[in-house]
């Protein structure tokens, strides 16, 4: 009997310590986990502010796994549309007669004016590959308890940033803060979550700025308006077609 | 030979109208002598100040790079290698190389950035190929460390002094930003445009290191002896290119800057018509001579056709006085023409004052003008001028030859 | 007086193929001197003439803070008229200015295409497409097709160009670019036609688009990014400046506007007044051995007319006398020589100026590939042409007097001992 205890007693021990020895691959993990959509229908707006230049534009998006089409619905971008199927990108724009796949150095402009290029939204999605994470510590953010872990990208992987350092709530696994450095160590740009929503159970990012840290006054602010999961997507939605 | 005699003997009789005769073709040979100088000189201030600044003599890169250049690419790159560079040297006769890394980058303030081109130089290298030294308005060149320098254009935009610090921020190889930040060493003011306004340099090694590129750079650059050899130069090395199946290329300064060959073609094309005005002028101005002096002679025409002698005998006399007045006035002419250009070609002619005080050339050296020097040039000439007064003699003579005798004698 | 007039009225016409050869001597020089300036001058803008046409013109109108932000090609500094009111109306009211011969708008923006995975980086002109075609010479490079019309959704791109993104005259285009508002866009454009220029910049980067086009494409309505104005040569765009300078400041009180003339604009240009300073050295002395030719001539006269002179002595004329008569006679063959001559060098001058100097011929030989347009416009100048019959006048007249009055020194029978 007391055998048994024991045992139950450390293997208890053991199970507890293990669940609290945490990686950061992990916690990356569970972040990406909670922030990924499956399928949905989102409205968003984002505000772009160049050097006390204020432009907004808005957006309806339909998302399915690693598909995502993007129309532009504010009065100047009204008719653009983008499609991401996979690793590619294309663009429709209403005077345009034909589709402009976007490649190369392209995909390294800031989208729409803003500081946040389709490259960067591209390698987000391949975290976990291209970068090596390492815990380094707890630290409060905002009042709330947030693990503090940095990433560095992978020999020779290409990555826009080199190192990121995320704060991501211990609790809610949803990141609150990220630094996007140069490989010179240089302090290129800042991520702040702004306001947070728990939807269906999980937490998720409803407004997020990314602030340029080399040019005066710049910024970009990305909220999200409204966010349906699971809706009706007809079929062929992510197709060329459709985008014309 | 009694003619012949008798043409030289009329020669040394009437000194002045000899000499007067010769003066125009001296002085006429001079003038476009001088001229021409000047205009040569004039273009080759243009092409050096390109050569000497932007392109070098000689361009070796990887065919692929030269093709999309413009960009500034960060693939096709070369790796430094010292045997290929040996056997370039040797192929070309000139120690005088340099290698650079060119890549795009932004400056930036602290509040504003701006793109610009990033150049990665060896500074002790350089120097052997480009000029870019003796344009420092302010500072020094660097010669190592986190240094750059930059055009004044760009420093004045940005509002940068020597001591500042700049930050460069650019994308390496793997597409992954980087920065670099450099104290500012020096400022350049050159007669280029494009350095003075887009041009960033900094230490290869530190471009190199930043750029996570190892040893590889974007070209090599030479300077070679005199500029008339980049075409053969570059032709033997693209023969020894092929011949070792690699795939770098070589390009002379004419494919180097063909707006610049643009200009120069034409520029050659106008000289031309000037120095075809010169001629004429100086041609009607032996004519009128020639003529004149013939109706001077009318008597002395008389006399000797009453002497017996034939129109032929006559106008041959003719022909050999005017050659040697073409021989005198040749000589003359080319001697004091050189003499002049000689002065341009050593001394020059002071630039500063032409573009009243302008100081966009910054320094001395670009600041005189030299004449150019062809020894085809006062070969023709020499030539020409003989030409020109036989020729002109002719008409003149067959007429005054053919008047009655009688008449002839009565003129006056 | 009259006396004097007559004995040379008299020995002109005595010895016509002296007085002929005089006046041919005068005339040819007084014509090279003229029509050399003309040339020069047009020389001069010919080495200039790219820049005139595709950089700077003789002189420009720009939004003040545009010039430093040329090379970003910004879109937020246009030109847009007078008080805003819209381009086109500035542009005409500044070509009613005089001594302006043309002006015209550009809309310059930054663009690309890519047909495959290629980024093709181009510049993208949005022009009046007539006055565009008066103003620089791609009119005569046209390889296929033709320029773009106005209202149209056409384009027209250089060979290389054409070649990179790999189309040609007939098929469309998309390009993509940001508009004033800092949004991505594309356009699609049907190609009309094809330019094969040597300089790299209209073969390789360049783009042609209706005006109207850009403006439409971009949202900048009744705007440009700059204004460029051609004169009727480059040297009188300082004189020109103050006036365009008045009529912005009568018209827009914003003050956002400046003016630049063509060596303002571009400082590279600079380097083109040694160019100008050769030229004014060379052409002295083409004056001078012009003089030389005259004076020559003049003096061979005098020389053989020193007998002449001897008799005159022993008739019973002075010295002085002897020296009007000569001075007469000179004055008359060089107005009459010189008037001659700027007569026909005006003529020839004007005459090229229109048609030109067309050296295709003599190019053709020479060269594998010749860059420029082988004919060269000399410049018709009313000044020019007087200051030729003047200064031949005045050295014609000035030459008889030294000789002569060496001659008139002599004492009859000294004079007289050649006969």
């Amino acid at each position: 009997m007391k055998k048994i205890t024991l045992f139950l007693i450390i293997s208890l021990f053991i199970f507890s310590t293990s669940v609290l020895a945490i990686t950061a691959e992990e916690i990356i993990q569970h972040r990406d986990d909670n922030e990924f959509i499956k399928t949905a229908r989102i409205e968003s707006t984002m505000i772009i502010n160049n050097r006390g230049r204020k432009l907004e534009k808005s957006m309806v998006s339909l998302i399915e796994g690693d598909n995502g089409l993007t129309e532009f619905i504010n009065p100047m971008d009204r008719g653009t549309k983008f499609l991401k199927r996979d690793d590619n990108l294309w663009m429709f724009f209403p005077d345009a007669e034909d589709v402009v796949k976007l490649s190369g150095h392209m995909l390294e402009r800031g989208m729409m004016g803003s500081d946040f290029s389709y490259k960067d939204m591209m390698e987000s999605e391949k975290y976990l590959e291209l970068y090596n994470f390492e815990l380094i510590g707890e630290e409060e953010y905002q009042g709330r308890e947030c693990y503090k872990i940095e990433a560095t990208k992978v020999e020779g992987a290409e990555v826009s940033y080199y190192k990121r350092i995320s704060w991501i709530d211990k609790e809610r696994f949803i990141g609150l803060k990220e630094e996007l450095y140069a490989e010179s160590g240089r302090l290129l740009k800042e991520i702040v979550v702004t306001r947070t929503e728990e939807i269906q159970g999980r937490w998720y990012p409803m407004e997020s700025t990314m602030e340029n840290k080399l040019r005066e006054n710049t910024s970009t602010t990305f909220i999200i308006n409204s966010i349906e999961f699971n809706p009706e997507i007809p079929e062929g939605t992510f197709s060329l077609e459709s985008l014309q | 030979m009694f003619l012949t005699k008798l043409a030289l003997k009329n020669l040394t009789r009437h000194k002045k109208r000899t000499i007067i005769t010769a003066f125009v073709i001296s002085f006429g040979i001079f003038i476009f002598l001088v001229s021409d100088s000047l205009m040569v000189g004039m273009s080759d201030l243009t092409i050096d100040n390109s050569i000497n600044l932007q392109t070098g003599h000689l361009q070796v890169m990887k065919e692929e790079y030269w093709e999309n250049k413009d960009e500034l690419p960060m693939n096709n790159l070369i790796e430094e290698d010292s045997n290929i560079i040996n056997d370039i040297k040797n192929t070309v006769s000139s120690d005088n190389y340099t290698s650079r890394l060119l890549f795009g980058a932004t400056i930036n303030n602290g509040s504003e950035d701006y793109p610009i081109n990033a150049i990665g130089i060896k500074p002790d290298d350089d120097q052997k190929v480009f000029d870019l030294k003796e344009y420092i308005l302010e500072g020094e060149m660097f010669t190592g460390g986190q240094n750059v320098v930059i055009g004044k254009g760009l420093a004045d935009l940005m509002g940068f002094n020597v001591g500042d610090y700049a930050t460069l921020l650019f994308r390496t190889e793997e597409g992954t930003f980087n920065t670099i930040d450099a104290q500012l060493s020096g400022v350049i003011d050159a007669p280029h445009p494009e350095i003075n306004e887009f041009h960033v340099y900094l230490p290869l090694q530190l471009a190199q290191d930043s750029l996570n590129i190892g040893n590889k750079v974007s070209k090599y650059l030479f300077r070679l002896g005199e500029r008339d050899k980049s075409i053969t130069a570059a032709n033997n090395l693209n023969a020894l290119f092929n011949d070792n199946g690699s795939n770098l290329h070589a390009y002379n300064w004419e494919q180097l800057s063909q707006e610049l060959l643009a200009m120069i073609q034409q520029g050659n094309i106008e000289n031309m018509i000037m120095l075809i005005i010169i001629i004429v002028l100086a041609t009607v101005g032996v004519i009128n001579t020639v003529i004149l002096s013939a109706l001077e002679r009318l008597e002395e025409i008389g006399m000797m056709k009453a002497l017996g002698l034939k129109v032929r005998e006559i106008v041959y006399i003719f022909v050999i006085e005017s050659t040697g007045i073409g021989i005198i006035g040749s000589f003359f002419g080319v001697l004091i023409g050189s003499i002049g250009v000689y002065f341009m070609s050593n001394y020059g002619l002071s630039v500063s004052s032409m573009t009243e005080g302008q100081s966009t050339f910054g320094i001395p050296i670009a600041d005189k003008l030299y004449g150019g020097w062809e020894i085809s040039t006062f070969i023709f000439i020499f030539f020409f001028g003989i030409l020109v007064s036989i020729l002109a003699s002719i008409l003149p003579a067959i007429w005054g030859a053919k008047k009655d005798p009688v008449k002839a004698i009565y003129h006056k | 007086m009259k006396f004097l007039l007559t004995l040379a009225g008299r020995n002109l016409f005595r010895n016509k193929m002296r007085t002929i050869v005089s006046l041919f001597a005068i005339a040819i020089a007084v014509m090279v001197v003229i029509f050399a300036r003309g040339l020069i001058i047009g020389m001069l803008d010919s080495s200039y003439s790219l820049y005139i046409q595709y950089d700077s013109g003789h002189l420009k109108v720009i939004d003040e803070t545009y010039d430093q932000k040329e090379k970003l090609l910004s879109l937020r500094h246009p030109v847009d008229g007078f008080e805003g009111r819209g381009v086109l109306p500035m542009v005409e009211k500044i070509e009613s200015i005089e001594g302006i011969n043309i002006v015209i708008p550009r809309l310059k923006f930054g663009a690309m295409a890519s047909p495959g995975d290629e980024i093709i980086r181009m510049l993208g002109w949005g022009v009046d497409p007539d006055k565009e075609l008066e103003f620089t010479d791609i009119k005569s490079n046209f390889v296929r097709g033709r320029m773009v019309e106005p209202n149209k959704r056409e384009i027209v791109l250089g060979s290389g160009l054409l070649n990179k993104v790999n189309k040609s005259v007939g098929d469309t285009l998309t390009i993509v670019y940001n508009n004033s508002f800092d949004s991505f866009k594309g356009s699609t454009f049907e190609i009309v036609g094809e330019i094969d220029h040597y300089l790299p910049l209209i073969n390789e980067r360049l783009f042609y688009i209706p005006l109207d086009q850009a403006q439409r494409i971009l949202i900048m309505e009744n705007s440009a990014t700059e204004i460029l104005i051609k004169a009727d040569s480059m040297n009188e765009a300082d004189e020109i400046k103050p006036k365009i300078e008045q009529i912005i400041n009568n018209n827009d009180k914003r003050g956002k506007y400046i003016v630049q003339t063509w060596d303002e604009a571009n400082p590279m240009l600079k380097l083109f007044n040694v160019a100008e300073y050769i030229y004014n050295v060379i052409y002295i002395l083409l004056i001078i051995l012009a003089a030389v030719v005259v004076i020559n001539t003049m003096v061979m006269i005098v020389k053989e007319r020193t007998q002449e002179i001897g008799m005159m002595r022993a008739l019973g004329l002075r010295s002085k006398e002897i020296l009007t008569l000569f001075i007469i006679e000179g004055s008359f063959l060089g107005i009459v020589g010189s008037f001659f001559g700027a007569i026909f060098g005006g003529m020839l001058t004007k005459y090229l100026s229109v048609h030109g100097i067309d050296y295709t011929q003599a190019v053709e030989g020479m060269m594998e590939e010749f860059f420029m347009n082988p004919v060269l416009y000399p410049v018709y100048n009313l000044e020019n042409v007087i200051f030729g019959f003047l200064l031949g006048s005045i050295v014609t007249a000035l030459t008889c007097i030294i000789p002569a009055r060496r001659a008139a020194k002599l004492e009859p029978h000294d004079a007289l001992r050649n006969i």
